[in-house]
């Protein structure tokens, strides 16, 4: 399994001035890819522009959407933006695409949310021309990961809930007569050093606030805020099928990366 | 804020004193049609996972419920003169009356304002002078009905016959009774409630129910049924009533939960079959979802939506288990005569239950169950399939009974993609004689036409991308006329020629035959989409010798709706049977790109245990099928003879 990082860009109040740095210390670190989340009515960047600029500032390391919302995009551009990303990269790009869990970011698209699902097999039927994997936890998800795709991208949780969804993206797969065998994103976050708990709580709470009583447990599910608890949910994501493991900054601070740094690379 | 419940059960008392507590200043009211004393069932239950969920929500009231009910663990089953017990569940349950009356107080205690007696007032006028009015007003909600035009509720009924009566003994725990008389099948659900008091629910399908008399039956004459019939299994009570009249369970799903500032709650938005008991658990959750919405959020719009986006997914899911669970009391009839332990087995692996999870509560049970399955060496009941793309045949399927060819196409126009094997050729004959040489296992060859899904771009680059007649690409084949039936007998010569122990005829998924047979693609009456199908089967069976076996695939549901049905399902896997097949191969769905399979653990059991033991034919069947425990699970329930594994999770295994 490889380990990869998230862009300090889905953080309020973060500074835009980050990424680059960012992205240069994950490739001297022992990261394998920086991966970005989507949100539109949020105070975030956007994950294709911060793509862009860490692809110029970076050589080797392998750039991920974690994914991003689909339908808020038109297929054409979106497959147009993807294979600029692509180039300018030099091929380390993977879309990861999912219909996303929130009402609001589609108002303010003015993207109707009842046609989302709809939307996304589109754009999935649609040539996108780089490594497409698709998120999301519902059945029609694990059939559009199998049917469309070639990886798929899980939202982040305790290894048990992980392994739950992978058996049924492989029951898919299996099903449909795919080939070989989807390449599996796990995802969590990450806060370390003192009050990191705290901290990245208070981070999560916000993000995850649309979830009304269940943001707790899902924050509290994914965050990891100590080596052990970094190695723990590493080794229960390695031991349930994951191929790469991408863990989000929750403190927008270089420290954090190297604190994170310090314990992948003892992995 | 002004907030008015509508119906003064569980659900809407329970919102009304969390309302209080999360912010003292809402006012809230409460209408109830009956007296404050009324009230119709014994008990309610809940099990230990959702009181774990309350109880972490909730401090103050939970621990006072909990305290006046009864808990207990096993669950217990009664069958055939034979007592089989199953641990390590935990419920715990309350008498109804008893919980109204805790939550009465609460609610009083806490300034809410209880209306008892009091006609409910017109739906606008309430509208217009509370901020919000939550339906609480049950599963025959006037409200909802009101706003029909907006919520548009679904209410189906189900194929049972149910009423509630109590026992005045104290079963120690959940238990189910079994009997069957010269009408038919008959079933009783026990919990406990109190120290000297149960829940009893009779149920009989409809046609029992009929033949019984008991259209006509009065509560006495219940009570004299059941009481003769489950003689041996009073332990010493009496049976009481309590408007105990004759139900179908009614399931109501409601496309919106709320309009304006009107709200539904509780049964009055969705029903779930009182089998899984989550009736008043639902209501109960809903309140919380509800009160802390209301709280947290400025706006009532938002509040709604942040609402419904909690709950209901949770209640979809539990919707989904419980048609599962309705659907077992539906057909258990046809299991009736099975040894206790794997009926009790197949009763507790009716809905998300799977044998890991029972092993872990009880292993003694377990053990019991796999002793009476009479399956020996698991392996010899796994099939491997060959994964595309893999080489002719799977390696690592030693120990499995045989091993599935990928599909082979019967013409070349059959292929689903350009590089597919197949044999239609004589050539390709001495290509899988000099395969097949080698192999250690017993090697069976699945027989396709791709029909509407041929010509398509390799499978590794996603399922159903066309490949267009300028890259290589050729006419798809739509119609199953004659020659397709040649096709297949020839093919199976052939697959006789090159030495393959057994043979699929593979009428899944959506291809050729497939599509011929789901009424998603082809229009036709049943018996015109059954006929060609099985004269395929009964044409190959000449041809192919009786020693070696020949199975047929199909997919038993199409997993959409307006779909194969199951009777259909099972009704075809007869005249399989009946035409030459061996085995039947139960798949289900990509008969449309509608098709959306439930993808949990083994979710094809449940089609494939209702034609094995409906049709009364072997069945073979997979789908979600991750490790060995998945296969006990099937084959200890009596589901499936055997299970088609991957090749992957064997070796994982």
């Amino acid at each position: 399994m490889r380990i990869g990082i998230g862009l300090p860009a889905t953080i309020p109040g973060a500074p835009a001035s980050l990424i680059v740095p960012w992205a240069q210390a994950a490739e001297a670190g022992p990261f394998a890819s920086l991966g970005v989340h989507d949100r539109l009515n949020y105070d975030c960047l956007e994950p294709m522009l911060a793509l862009a600029a860490a692809a110029a500032a970076t050589e080797r390391i392998e750039l991920a959407c974690l994914v991003l919302i689909g339908p808020l995009r038109r297929p054409a551009l979106l497959a147009k933006q993807a294979h600029t990303l692509d180039r300018l990269s030099g091929r380390r790009f993977t879309l990861g695409v999912g219909v996303g869990p929130r009402e609001d970011d589609y108002q303010l698209a003015g993207v109707p949310w009842g046609a989302r699902g709809r939307l996304l097999d589109e754009e999935l039927a649609f040539e996108l021309p780089v490594p497409v994997a698709v998120g999301g936890g519902s059945d029609q998800a694990y059939l559009r990961a199998a049917r469309a795709a070639a990886g798929y991208v899980h939202g982040g949780g305790p290894p048990r809930a992980f392994r739950s969804a992978v058996d049924r993206v492989l029951a898919a797969w299996s099903d449909l007569g795919r080939p070989g065998r989807p390449r599996i994103w796990g995802t969590g976050y990450f806060a370390l050093g003192p009050d990191a708990r705290e901290r990245g709580m208070d981070d999560l709470l916000r993000y995850y606030g649309f979830l009304g009583s269940l943001a707790e447990p899902v924050a509290a599910g994914q965050l990891v805020s100590s080596a052990e608890e970094v190695r723990a949910y590493a080794e229960g994501y390695r031991e349930n099928g994951c191929d790469d493991l991408v863990l989000f900054p929750t403190i927008p601070d270089l420290e954090q990366l190297e604190r994170l740094s310090e314990i992948v690379s003892s992995i | 804020m002004k907030i008015a419940v509508v119906g003064g059960g569980p659900g809407g008392l329970y919102l009304s004193v969390l309302l209080k507590d999360l912010d003292p200043r809402h006012q809230v009211t409460v209408f109830e049609r009956n007296r404050p004393d009324d009230t119709f069932g014994f008990g309610v239950v809940f099990s230990d996972n959702t009181m774990g969920f309350i109880s972490a929500m909730d401090q103050r009231v939970y621990p006072q419920l909990i305290r006046q009910g009864v808990r207990w663990e096993p669950i217990e089953v009664r069958h055939g003169g034979r007592v089989v017990r199953c641990g390590g569940i935990g419920f715990s349950a309350i008498e109804r009356k008893l919980l109204l009356q805790l939550l009465q107080q609460h609610a009083a205690a806490r300034g809410v304002e209880l209306r008892f007696q009091t006609e409910v007032p017109a739906l606008a006028a309430l509208g217009d002078e509370f901020d919000l009015v939550v339906a609480a007003d049950g599963v025959n909600s006037l409200l909802r009905t009101e706003l029909a035009h907006h919520l548009e509720p679904e209410i189906s009924e189900g194929g049972t016959r149910f009423t509630w009566l109590g026992s005045t003994h104290r079963y120690p725990s959940f238990t189910f009774l079994f009997a069957r008389d010269q009408f038919g099948e008959w079933a009783v659900h026990i919990y406990p409630y109190r120290e000297d008091g149960s829940t009893f629910i009779v149920e009989a399908d409809e046609a029992t129910w009929r033949r019984a008399g008991a259209e006509s039956w009065t509560e006495t004459d219940t009570i004299a049924h059941a009481e003769r019939l489950f003689a041996a299994d009073l332990d010493g009570g009496r049976l009481l009533s309590n408007r105990s009249l004759w139900l179908r369970f009614r399931t109501v799903r409601c496309r919106r939960w709320f309009h304006g500032n009107v709200v539904l709650l509780g049964d009055a938005a969705h029903t779930a079959h009182f089998s899984v008991g989550s009736g008043t658990k639902m209501a109960m959750e809903d309140a919380l979802a509800l009160a802390r919405a209301i709280t947290s959020r400025g706006d009532v719009a938002d509040a709604l939506q942040a609402y419904v986006s909690e709950r209901r997914p949770r209640v979809e899911h539990i919707q989904r288990m419980a048609g599962l669970s309705q659907a077992w009391w539906e057909s258990f009839r046809f299991n009736y005569s099975w040894p206790a332990p794997r009926f009790a087995f197949h009763l507790l692996t009716r809905a998300q239950m799977r044998y890991d999870t029972l092993r872990d509560r009880d292993p003694a049970f377990l053990e019991a169950v796999a002793a009476d399955s009479g399956v020996t060496d698991l392996m010899s009941r796994v099939a491997a399939a060959t994964p595309p793309g893999s080489g002719p045949v799977a390696e690592a399927s030693e120990g499995c009974a045989f091993v599935f060819s990928d599909l082979l196409a019967v013409a070349p126009e059959g292929r689903i993609a350009a590089a597919d094997r197949g044999l239609w050729c004589d050539e390709q004959v001495e290509e899988w004689r000099q395969a097949l040489a080698g192999a250690r296992t017993p090697v069976y060859a699945r027989l396709n036409h791709a029909g509407p899904r041929a010509s398509m771009r390799p499978r590794a680059e996603g399922i159903d991308r066309p490949l267009a007649l300028e890259r290589g690409g050729w006419e798809r084949v739509t119609e199953c006329a004659p020659a397709i039936r040649d096709l297949f007998v020839a093919a199976a010569r052939r697959a006789l020629a090159a030495g393959f122990h057994g043979l699929e005829l593979f009428f899944a998924h959506g291809y050729l035959v497939a599509a011929h047979i789901s009424p998603l693609t082809h229009a036709a009456p049943f018996e015109e989409r059954a006929r060609f199908p099985v004269e395929v089967v009964a044409a190959v069976r000449e041809v192919w010798p009786r020693e070696r076996p020949l199975l047929v695939a199909y997919s038993a549901t199409d997993w959409a709706p307006g779909g194969l049905s199951a009777g259909e399902a099972v009704e075809l896997a007869r005249r399989f049977r009946s035409a030459g097949a061996d085995m039947i191969d139960v798949l289900g769905g990509q008969t449309t790109a509608r098709s959306q399979p439930p993808y949990a653990p083994c979710y094809q059991m449940f089609i494939a245990g209702k034609v094995r033991n409906e049709a009364g034919v072997p069945v073979i069947t997979a789908g979600g099928v991750g490790d060995l425990d998945d296969v006990r699970t099937i084959l200890y329930s009596g589901r499936a003879d055997m299970v088609a594994l991957d090749t992957v999770r064997i070796e994982a295994t």
